[in-house]
């Protein structure tokens, strides 16, 4: 795009002076030249002259986002953990690990509870209690050896134990420790790829929580109790043993209750209220996984032709997998547990 | 099947520091001897428009370029040519991840980047969407450039090779700051149809031109003229007089104020025979009692 601007006598407001004339002013043309180049009091005629433009942006979102396929996956079927507490400072870690894999099932798992307690993981799930006392961080590592070399996974986690800060990062970091090859001794970090991106989820946390109001139906009759007090005030109604809610208060005017965390006000008109706050997507309810960029078709990679009419994408291959050839899978079964996850079936 | 239509332009929202704005002068369209070249302060001449409304807010794409006078003094043609910010640095290293032997990217030493644009480097991803441009021996290849695709502070790790006693740099990913950033470029995989066939990313200590692609280049050409349609009207339509007395032939516009005076006389030998009747321009020296209110009155 070029613009063409044309500037002339007719762009400058200061293209005329005035002179007095016995005490009538007058007005006189200047020249284009003369209004850039002259000064009146020792001062340019104009400093500037402006012209609005516009920037335009042309994007290529060239290639396509997804999950990664390798060693992040394959984490979670290497190697894993997750923890919870029994009391606020008595936690229990489930080891999660995959132990039925040739590589993975005659492993020794060592615990590390980040206080100073270190332990082989005999037991599953495993329990520690923490010292009380004030707010502590910790970080639990678990060490897996195995015949290819040591898998150590890391989770920071607080005690007391609070749900509202279990963790930054739910997925923990892991590192595998080759016991052979180039790569021996060197701790290799599965956590590699956009660990920034993962990091920055902080900031589209609404700190301080906001409210969230509007219409609905009324739902009063969920908490409703058998026998002649069909709604008694405070009492908390259980279903499955699971904490469903309670009558806040009833009136003439509103009966107002709570249901799973979500405040409801009824009125004698019909209309029903609800009310709850929201943090917006946080660390909590937001489980993190890598993403990578696949290339398409810019001079160096060019799509899979397919030729049957089922498609098997193949992850990456690492040191673990046994190698089978694909003939030796024979039931949809063999396949999931060969591949662990790592095949996608599409019709196509 | 449904077409999923979509627009790929946009209207930019680019910072004044990432524009380069760099001016050519010519007094002529057929003048190639005596061209003036020179860069001027985007961030100086470059403002954006805010929202009228929301007051924080880019207006988005409009700019107004305010161009000193100082620097347009002649009548003749400007070229502006604006483009992303060019920054000029080196290549430390190419390498691949410790952890994945088959990302190769290369590495840039803070150092080496100038100052005025190392904040780009020092926050992790701040460079996806960069161009990578090569230059040999001085000279920029010519149409070839790589596209950034991820960049984090790296540190290398040294690695004992298998059967030999090579060693080899690897890198891999902290989160600290250190003065050494991986990018990753597309493309540089091989293609599935020839995996020897590896795409050039830059070799170490060559010199490289990063540059954002957040909007167009574009080039405006501002022509300085004395005349435009509205003064040659006033030559032909506006007021005039003529002073018999000294001759001064004077040109108003609509509102009466001064456009041009001329001397008007004749030219005779000496037999007293008239040669030449004259009109010529009195420039800046304009007779101000000829205003036209003054004459009529």
């Amino acid at each position: 795009m070029l613009y063409k601007i044309k500037i002339t006598p007719e762009s400058f407001s200061q293209i005329i002076k005035y002179v007095d004339y016995n005490g009538k002013e007058v007005g006189v043309y200047r020249t284009v030249s003369e209004v850039l180049t002259g000064t009146t009091n020792n001062q340019p005629i104009i400093s500037s002259f402006n012209i609005p433009i516009l920037l335009k942006q042309n994007y290529v979102d060239f290639g396509y986002y997804s999950e990664f396929d390798g060693a992040i996956l394959q984490k979670e079927t290497v190697l894993n953990f997750v923890f919870s507490a029994i009391t606020e400072y008595e936690y229990l870690v489930l080891n999660t690990s995959n132990n039925l894999n040739n590589f993975t099932k005659d492993a020794n798992y060592v615990i590390d509870w980040g206080d100073g307690t270190i332990e082989n993981l005999t037991t599953n799930p495993i329990y520690h209690t923490y010292s009380t006392g004030g707010v502590e961080y910790y970080t639990i590592v678990i060490t897996q050896t195995n015949n290819f070399g040591t898998n150590i996974i890391k989770k920071n986690v607080i005690a007391p134990f609070d749900t509202t800060k279990v963790s930054d990062n739910p997925n923990g970091t892991a590192e595998f420790i080759p016991s052979g090859g180039p790569w021996k001794g060197t701790p290799l970090s599965y956590d590699y790829i956009f660990s920034g991106d993962s990091g920055s989820l902080e900031d589209y946390v609404n700190t301080t929580p906001t409210q969230i109001s509007g219409y609905t139906y009324s739902k009063i009759k969920d908490l409703a109790s058998y026998g002649t007090d069909t709604y008694p005030v405070g009492k908390p109604i259980y279903i499955d043993n699971i904490l469903l809610g309670q009558i806040d208060s009833m009136s003439t005017e509103y009966s107002a209750y709570t249901i799973q965390n979500i405040s409801y006000v009824d009125y004698p008109n019909g209309l029903t209220i609800f009310n709850v706050e929201t943090s917006g997507l946080t660390t909590s309810t937001t489980t993190l996984s890598g993403i990578t960029k696949d290339e398409v078709l810019l001079k160096s990679v060019s799509s899979p032709q397919i030729f049957s009419n089922v498609f098997i994408e193949r992850g990456k291959v690492s040191g673990y997998e046994k190698v089978l050839r694909l003939g030796e899978v024979k039931t949809i079964e063999d396949l999931e547990n060969y591949g662990y996850g790592f095949f996608k079936l599409e019709n196509k | 099947m449904a077409i999923g239509v979509y627009g790929t332009v946009r209207p930019s929202d680019v910072s004044p520091e990432d524009v380069e704005i760099i001016m050519i002068y010519s007094p002529s369209r057929d003048q190639t001897e005596t061209i003036v070249q020179k860069k001027l302060s985007a961030t100086t001449l470059l403002k954006p428009y805010f929202d009228d409304v929301n007051t924080q807010e880019l207006l988005g794409g409009l700019y107004n370029l305010t161009l000193p006078a100082a620097e347009f003094t002649s009548i003749g043609f400007y070229t502006l040519y604006l483009r992303p910010a060019q920054i000029r640095t080196k290549i430390s290293d190419c390498g691949i991840l410790s952890a994945l032997p088959n990302v190769k990217g290369i590495v840039i030493n803070l150092d080496e980047v100038p100052d005025d644009f190392r904040n780009k480097f020092e926050k992790a991803q701040e460079l996806v969407g960069y161009r990578v441009e090569y230059l040999n021996n001085g000279q920029k290849v010519p149409n070839f450039f790589r596209i950034v695709t991820s960049s984090f502070f790296c540190e290398p790790i040294v690695t004992n090779e298998t059967n030999t006693s090579q060693k080899t740099i690897r890198y891999r990913y902290v989160e600290n700051n250190t003065n050494l950033v991986f990018l990753t470029l597309s493309p540089s995989n091989s293609p599935s149809n020839k995996t020897n066939a590896v795409p050039f990313i830059g070799q170490p200590g060559q010199s490289i031109i990063i540059s954002n692609t957040y909007f167009n280049p574009t080039t405006l050409e501002v022509e300085i003229a004395e005349h435009d349609i509205s003064t040659l009207a006033v030559g032909i339509f506006g007021n005039q007089t003529k002073s018999v007395e000294d001759g001064i032939y004077t040109i108003y516009d609509s509102e009466n104020n001064i456009y041009k005076q001329y001397n008007l006389f004749e030219v005779r030998n000496q037999f007293n025979e008239l040669l030449y009747e004259v009109r010529e321009d009195r420039g800046s020296d304009i007779d101000i009692s000829k205003n036209f209110d003054n004459i009529i009155e």
